[in-house]
């Protein structure tokens, strides 16, 4: 497929200062994630593939190199723009889940449309869409404690879709989950993929998980290892 | 909004205008600048305002009086009531504070500092956020005449009510006070790009303040301790504002209830230099008085068979009763045949009466005053005790009597006979003032003052007296809201703590909220409407309970509380302003966490 781009970095690199010393996380990735791809970015803790994700995710601004999100450099953006581009561009999975403890499944996905400026009528509507989606629709408002870890993390999924977003990000998506539910989720991520053709990157230390997106990233020591492409073995829901 | 202009340069041409404006107002009420009249016109015109035509005073005499130096001056030769006259003079001045370092120059100089940063920041637009904080100060420095205005100046002026909207600083405080919260609360949208003219800049108040109550609620326990520190302090601000007005006015009644047009005259300080012949002096010699009483006041035991009482004895002329507005109650007051003879009779005071007579009648009777036994023949009605002496515990006796019977050895040396005091009473209102310095000449010449001497008298009229007492009380007032201010500044500290906290408890929740878009000015309003709104609810806790305290202390009988719109709108407007003042540091630190940090953070 000639699809449009959505991620273009090139000679990507992030150092900080710890103390005296200098440390590279990053020393010069270059990616491309075109739309309607599913992509694992995996590697050993301390490789920099979290440095990779919080500047994919444009929660921070890489040291050097350039990086396009949608057709947008992302780099020289302020705080603001940042927020936005967030808001309306990526949709957030976390290891934890991180839903509002107080507030009700609808919500909490609802939350990303408040700061889009979406009015309240609209924010319910596309927010039990969502949750349709992840087939939640039944539960709208249990508080994120009613729920299983499953449901949770699919609450989760719902909020990272709701604003309709280039692509979903996910960061250990299944890290707290046990097994079975964890399966759950990634069927959940291929469902959205294949019949939505909704662009998703997980990164993720764990083969197992890695091994079912159709693309592989391996980085290593702040540089792209591999980048293979897998034939998914995974059971279709 | 407009193709030439951007938001960002909307909000400072607005502070330019508005900082300029303010300037000039400043200068015109440190009286550099004289457009107070044409404001006023404007005012009325435009905001629909009236001065009540009640006032016996030509509405142009008003405009000249706000428009000169010398208020007093300008308002001489009208026929106004004292209080009236004290009450315009007041309000014509407080427009026109001498051009020393004042108030209105505060306003002035914060407009400057407004003008001049918004300038800056339109001329250099890289200064802008810089000079947002320039804009902020002089924005507080506005504010603050403006919680003076409504603390101070209204306290002083309570005879006339419409006063207050006189003044067009009060309004320009008002409206930069406003605008300094507004400018918290708003967002600094700066649409550039596509990407910044997306999403919103602010979220709606109801959805802020739904997730304020929501946090509120989720530590119930530590919002409403916190939220005590607020309600203490605006209770002690409403309750010792009201007791403060209530003194206040308590006093001016008093005053007012003793008679209009009233001159007293005093010996100076540890001087005796006052005799009966200058009162004798003063009524033939001056004209157009109704009334002239010598008095001579002194403390005495007073006794009978029952029991014995630190008492004050009254001895004064038989107009003292009359001059004074004073009834006596029970059997009658003496006549000038008893005074003319020097009669051992006396009316005595309620507390008197109760304590040495109980329930008898005590007309008829016999009490002894430093041994000399008085017949008693009347019983004066129940006054009001202000502060000082309580006049139920006097009792009123021909001043000839005080003279040759009661305090021989102390008031006559060398026949002269000394008196406390002189009331005068003057038949022409307008007159007072000639009346005055034909006294002070006639006394000074009596007293064979040279020209370099110093009066040995004090010569006050019922309007000074006035003054002085609500001087001392709006001083009082002042007093009581100022310490009753400390304690609301503590809640306040007491707040910033909570919110210290509350935003390191959710430092994750921060990090949440701005990865799903959250923009800094979200983050910023969220906690500082967090903040309003429990000092806000505090504050209005803290005014219910106020006024009940108040209520309470009314009810006491001790002092009354007068509670006014004053002092609960100062209390609000108050706790409001402690929330966002002391709202302000936490909201801003968190709202410059870094997203990914916040995320990351256990």
């Amino acid at each position: 497929m000639a699809d449009k781009v959505v991620i273009e970095a090139h000679d990507l690199t992030k150092s900080y200062q710890m103390g005296e010393t200098t440390v590279h996380a990053l020393r010069g990735v270059s990616l491309t994630i075109r739309a309607g791809e599913m992509v694992a970015i995996t590697g050993p803790s301390g490789s920099g593939k979290s440095t990779l994700m919080a500047i994919i995710g444009a929660l921070d601004l890489p040291s050097g190199g350039s990086y396009q999100l949608d057709g947008q450099e992302v780099a020289t953006l302020n705080e603001t723009e940042l927020a936005t581009i967030r808001n309306w561009r990526i949709g957030f999975v976390f290891q934890k889940f991180n839903l509002l403890p107080r507030a009700s499944a609808l919500e909490n996905v609802a939350l990303p449309l408040v700061y889009a400026g979406v009015s309240a009528s609209q924010r319910r509507e596309r927010a039990k869409k969502a949750l349709e989606l992840v087939d939640l629709g039944s539960r709208t408002h249990h508080k994120p404690t009613e729920l299983s870890g499953g449901q949770q993390q699919r609450v989760a999924i719902a909020r990272a879709l709701v604003n309709e977003p280039a692509m979903i990000l996910a960061d250990e998506p299944t890290g707290n989950l046990d097994s079975h539910t964890g399966e759950e989720v990634l069927r959940l991520f291929h469902k959205l993929n294949q019949e939505n053709g909704i662009t998703i990157v997980i990164v993720t230390h764990a083969p197992e998980v890695a091994a079912q997106c159709r693309r592989v990233v391996r980085i290593k020591d702040g540089l792209i290892e591999s980048d293979t492409l897998n034939t998914p073995e995974v059971a279709h829901s | 909004m407009s193709r030439f202009f951007t938001r960002t340069q909307w909000r400072i041409t607005t502070a330019l205008i508005l900082g300029a404006f303010m300037f000039i107002i400043g200068l015109t009420a440190t009286g550099w600048l004289r457009l107070d009249p044409l404001i006023r016109d404007l005012a009325e015109v435009v905001l629909g305002l009236e001065i009540p035509d009640a006032l016996p005073i030509p509405r142009q005499a008003l405009t000249d009086a706000v428009g000169s130096d010398s208020a007093a001056a300008a308002l001489t030769g009208y026929n106004l009531t004292p209080i009236q006259r004290r009450a315009l003079t007041a309000s014509a001045t407080a427009l026109f504070v001498p051009p020393a370092f004042s108030i209105p120059w505060l306003v002035s100089i914060g407009g400057l500092i407004v003008a001049v940063g918004a300038g800056l920041a339109l001329w250099r637009p890289q200064w802008a956020d810089a000079m947002e904080w320039l804009i902020r100060i002089g924005g507080l420095v506005a504010g603050t005449y403006f919680i003076y205005v409504l603390g101070m100046q209204n306290s002083y002026i309570r005879a006339v009510r419409f006063t207050q909207y006189l003044s067009p600083l009060f309004w320009v405080a008002l409206v930069a006070t406003l605008g300094l919260i507004l400018r918290e609360l708003l967002p600094s949208p700066a649409p550039k790009t596509e990407l910044q003219a997306r999403g919103t800049a602010s979220v709606s108040l109801g959805q802020n303040i739904g997730v304020a109550f929501d946090a509120l609620r989720a530590n119930k326990l530590r919002s409403a301790l916190t939220m005590l520190g607020i309600i203490i302090g605006v209770m002690a601000v409403v309750s010792l504002l009201s007791i403060g007005q209530g003194a206040q006015s308590a006093i001016t009644q008093q005053i007012s209830a003793i008679g209009t047009n009233l001159v007293f005259i005093q010996s100076a300080a540890s001087s005796n230099s006052l005799i009966l012949e200058d009162a004798t002096a003063i009524e033939n010699t001056v004209d157009d008085l109704t009334y002239v009483i010598p008095q001579y006041i002194a403390g005495a035991q007073i006794k009978n068979e029952n029991g014995s009482v630190q008492g004050r004895v009254v001895g004064a002329t038989p107009d003292y009763f009359p001059a004074n507005n004073l009834t006596v109650e029970v059997g009658r007051p003496y006549d000038e045949n008893e005074y003319d003879n020097a009669a051992r009779v006396a009316v005595i005071g309620t507390a008197i009466a109760e304590e040495l007579f109980g329930s008898l009648n005590p007309v008829g009777r016999t009490i002894r005053v430093n041994s000399q036994r008085i017949q008693v023949i009347g019983v004066m009605q129940e006054r009001d005790a202000g502060f000082g002496a309580d006049p139920n515990y006097q009792i009123y006796v021909p001043l000839t009597t005080s003279y040759k019977s009661l305090f021989e050895a102390r008031a006559v040396a060398s026949s002269r006979q000394t008196v406390s005091s002189i009331i005068i009473s003057v038949a022409d209102g307008d007159a007072v003032t000639a009346v005055q310095d034909q006294i002070e000449r006639l006394l000074r010449r009596r007293h064979n003052l040279r020209l370099e001497d110093e009066n040995d008298f004090i010569l006050f009229d019922q309007q000074q007296l006035l003054e002085a007492a609500s001087a001392v009380t709006g001083v009082l007032t002042i007093l009581l809201g100022a310490i009753a201010g400390v304690s609301l500044l503590v809640g306040g500290i007491g707040i910033m703590n909570i919110s210290l906290v509350s935003v390191t408890e959710r430092t994750r929740e921060i990090g949440l909220r701005k990865a799903l878009g959250a923009r800094p000015s979200h983050i910023l309003q969220q906690f500082l409407i967090e903040t309003i709104v429990m000092s806000t609810s505090g504050g209005l806790l803290g005014v219910l309970l106020g006024i009940g305290l108040a209520q309470l202390v009314n009810a006491s009988g001790v002092i009354s509380a007068t509670i006014t719109p004053d002092s609960i709108a100062l209390g609000l407007g108050f706790s409001v302003l402690v929330g966002v003042f002391f709202g302000v540091w936490p909201a801003r630190r968190a709202a410059s966490l870094q997203p990914i940090e916040a995320l990351r953070y256990e």
